[in-house]
């Protein structure tokens, strides 16, 4: 787990500046059992990584490489790095939680989180909005944002088979 | 800017960018089955099609014991072992049969020129003789050991896996997804196909209730309405269980009608018009013939099967899905009867399985190839990366290879299946065609078109010509047709790119050259005007016009034409020579009323040779 952790930094989010490579498929995907129908449902969060290649397991080594040689394939190393960020959240406590644009709210990804509950971020769905790469050596340094529900005060939604999200209901 | 944010953009623009200019164009379409692990379990022999080398592997150091590089363009394809350690390798595009010394040092005994696109192989242990199965139709034996040609028969076009089960011999035919077997000779005694199946179509409002056919099995009789007719093609693999039974992995072509709009390709129970299908076709303790067991495996293009050493357990590839997938055989005994083809007999479809059952995905990419090693580890070969997967119990060890990172946005985009269950490879299995016709809401009947030979020099594109390029082509099929996502602008480069060196089938190596030259002589002919529409290195004029074939389409490129029956684009002319009747337009497609059935013959010999 140590030698897990030795190839992956989370640092806090720097502004991207113009030299840095970005893809971005502005979907805001959110998740798709409950429709928003209220203000302020929409998490958005920035997270950045600094990965070792030399050092990443190999699942890692060959999305680094492809992003390095083609910008466009960059959205998957930022999909594949916020699918595995609740294993190691999970499996390595030490790790820094990380820095939420925004302030408040929880993650969510393939379902809404538990009020007031733990916030630890779901493997599945969670869709890169944007995806900021760039190289340091063998280091890929990359800022990913993402959109996720938020259980925020202000959010309505409509449960599933409510028709068509008429029904509204405020979190707690 | 104060100097904190200057010292900030400075460090970021030391650093550099992702390329903007995708990388060039890399590897081959996924054929599949490309490995095998040694009898005695020590090493693991790769044939990297991608690469054109040959690797050994050992399993008890996880090391690369021997590297083969080859010839540019060979494509290594099966490789087989002998009862004396020699281990023998297709290649695909070199034509030839290697033969290596042993997995330590991967010495090439000899070279064989067997046929011009040899691809499934087997040693019959009875005379110590390799058997090559050539797309083209040959089937080639050369002695273990030997350096020359034994035996060439020809049986049929399109051969893939030859196979020995009870001291007899068999081969499969890859798009028919056909099982022949073959007496002494070479010649077919029998032809077997996968039973046709029903399957439930909630895109129909009433399905085409046709006749089951002729398979026998849980599947064959009348099917009723609302529901469809799926049948058996594209057989990827076939192998033969210790028990003697022959099964075949193969793709099942769900007979439903295609709609052009957003996600119309998705069919049945909205898991796509093609299926995956694992089918019993010969059981030697078995009078009841083949049998279409419950569907196992879900996931698009399943490349490839490998069988344990108990024959206990079975591990299917589908690259579509980058999954492997580890099923009890158990599961073969159990009747296709669920009509939504979907459930899956070895695991939840989560990538928690080991060896021992269900899903994998080791993320690193499109797996191509499995198999076992004695002891029932599970090996998985992964090409980008490229390594292989050693999977014991839960345990994976992953041994990285070198060679370096194979990249190309464009084949893998061709080799990912949509949310639909359908990749871009399933009715263009390794570029080509699956030589099926389907049905189209607004088109009516279309053959699928061959991708191979010079494809992007031969716009515009489909029977009507209506698609100008293929980037264009690329969003309507993919993105809406087959609701896959937006292709990005590297695949818009990297796909054409990769699919314009996928060469168009090679024409067999026994044909009748006499009868070749003849038709060479009426198809330049004036006379014959074949040459009018059908002229220049790709045998087209690019023009859409009607030959009275029931429509105006684009001329068809003739390159690779002998091997992509059935012809005209709805299928309707099962053979070359069944173009010239009826069927064909008549004198307004090209003037051969006049000819004799044998320049007609030797016409078509011509057109096969192309």
């Amino acid at each position: 787990m140590r030698r897990f952790l030795s190839w992956i930094l989370l640092v806090s989010a720097p502004v991207a500046f113009g030299c840095t490579s970005s893809s971005d498929n502005g979907s805001g995907q959110l998740p798709g059992l409950f429709t928003p129908t209220g203000t302020d449902c929409t998490q958005h969060t920035k997270l950045s990584f600094g990965v070792d290649e030399s050092k990443a397991p190999p699942p890692f080594q060959l999305r680094i490489e492809s992003c390095r040689m083609d910008a466009d394939a960059c959205m998957d190393l930022c999909t594949y790095e916020l699918s595995n960020l609740p294993q190691m959240v999970q499996l390595f406590g030490s790790f820094e939680p990380p820095r939420f644009e925004g302030g408040g709210g929880g993650f969510g990804g393939t379902e809404p989180p538990v009020p007031n509950g733990p916030t630890l971020p779901t493997p599945s769905g969670l869709t890169p909005t944007a995806c900021h790469v760039t190289f340091d050596g063998n280091t890929a340094n990359s800022d990913v944002s993402f959109d996720s529900f938020s259980a925020s005060s202000n959010c309505g939604f409509a449960q599933p088979g409510t028709n068509g999200g008429s029904a509204t209901e405020g979190n707690p | 800017m104060n100097k904190i944010s200057l010292a900030l953009f400075l460090a970021a623009c030391s650093s550099t960018s992702p390329s903007k200019t995708p990388p060039p164009s890399w590897g081959t379409p996924v054929s599949g089955g490309t490995m095998l692990v040694a009898h005695d379990g020590s090493h693991v022999i790769v044939a990297d099609p991608d690469r054109d080398r040959v690797l050994s592997i050992d399993l008890g150091t996880n090391q690369v014991a021997a590297e083969l590089p080859l010839n540019p363009g060979d494509e290594p394809g099966r490789v087989v072992e002998d009862g004396g350690g020699r281990f023998y390798v297709a290649l695909r595009r070199g034509g030839a049969l290697l033969e290596l010394s042993d997995y330590s040092t991967l010495g090439v005994v000899a070279r064989v020129p067997v046929c011009p696109e040899p691809r499934g192989l087997v040693w019959d242990q009875a005379s110590n003789a390799i058997d090559v199965a050539c797309t083209g139709g040959e089937l080639v034996t050369v002695p273990a050991g030997g350096n020359a040609v034994s035996r060439a028969v020809f049986v049929d076009r399109d051969l893939r896996d030859p196979v020995i089960s009870g001291g007899k011999l068999y081969v499969t035919r890859f798009r028919e997804a056909e099982l022949l077997a073959l007496d002494a000779s070479g010649a077919i005694v029998t032809r077997v196909t996968p039973p046709v199946v029903a399957r439930f179509d909630e895109s129909q409002n009433g399905g085409l209730g046709v006749d089951g056919g002729s398979g026998s099995g849980s599947g064959s009789g009348t099917i009723p309405v609302g529901e469809v007719p799926a049948v058996g093609a594209v057989a990827w693999r076939t192998l033969v269980l210790p028990d003697g039974r022959i099964v075949m992995v193969h793709q099942r072509q769900l007979q439903t009608v295609l709609h052009t709009t957003q996600g119309g390709y998705g069919a049945g129970c909205g898991q796509g018009p093609v299926e995956t299908g694992i089918t019993v076709m010969m059981d030697p303790n078995s009078t009841t013939g083949v049998f279409a067991s419950a569907p196992a495996v879900v996931g698009a293009l399943p490349v490839d099967m490998a069988v344990t050493a108990a024959g206990d357990r079975l591990a299917i590839v589908t690259a579509g899905s980058q999954t492997v997938h580890v099923v009890e055989t158990t599961a073969l005994q159990t009747p296709d009867d669920q009509m939504c083809g979907g459930g899956d007999g070895g695991g939840d479809g989560s990538d928690d399985g080991g060896s021992d059952g269900g899903d994998m995905q080791d993320h690193l990419g499109t797996p191509t190839s499995v198999q076992f090693t004695p002891a029932g580890d599970l090996l998985v070969y992964y090409p980008e990366l490229p390594a292989v997967v050693v999977h014991h119990g839960t345990q994976a060890k992953t041994i990285t290879l070198t060679g370096g990172i194979g990249y190309d946005s464009g084949r893998a985009l061709f080799h990912t299946q949509t949310s639909v269950g359908l990749a871009c490879a399933s009715c263009h299995p390794e570029g080509r065609d699956d030589g099926l016709v389907w049905q189209f809401d607004t088109e009516g009947t279309r053959r699928t078109q061959s991708l191979a030979g010079d494809i992007t020099d031969r716009a515009p594109y489909h029977w009507a010509g209506d698609e100008p390029d293929l980037p264009t082509l690329m969003d309507d099929v993919f993105a809406t047709r087959m609701a896959g996502p937006q292709p990005t602008n590297s695949q818009h480069t990297m796909l054409p790119a990769f699919l314009e060196r996928v060469q168009a089938p090679a024409p067999s190596s026994m044909l009748d050259q006499a009868a070749v030259a003849r038709g060479q002589v009426l198809f330049q002919a004036t006379e014959t005007a074949c040459t009018t529409c059908h002229n220049g290195p790709l045998f087209t004029n690019h023009t859409i016009v009607n030959v009275g074939t029931g429509g105006s389409f684009k001329v068809p490129s003739l390159l690779g034409v002998g091997a992509r029956a059935p012809y005209l684009h709805d299928g309707s002319a099962p053979t070359l020579a069944d173009r010239f009747g009826p069927q064909g337009g008549g004198d307004l497609h090209g003037h051969t009323s006049q000819l004799t059935a044998a320049q007609i013959s030797d016409l078509v010999a011509y057109l096969q040779s192309l």
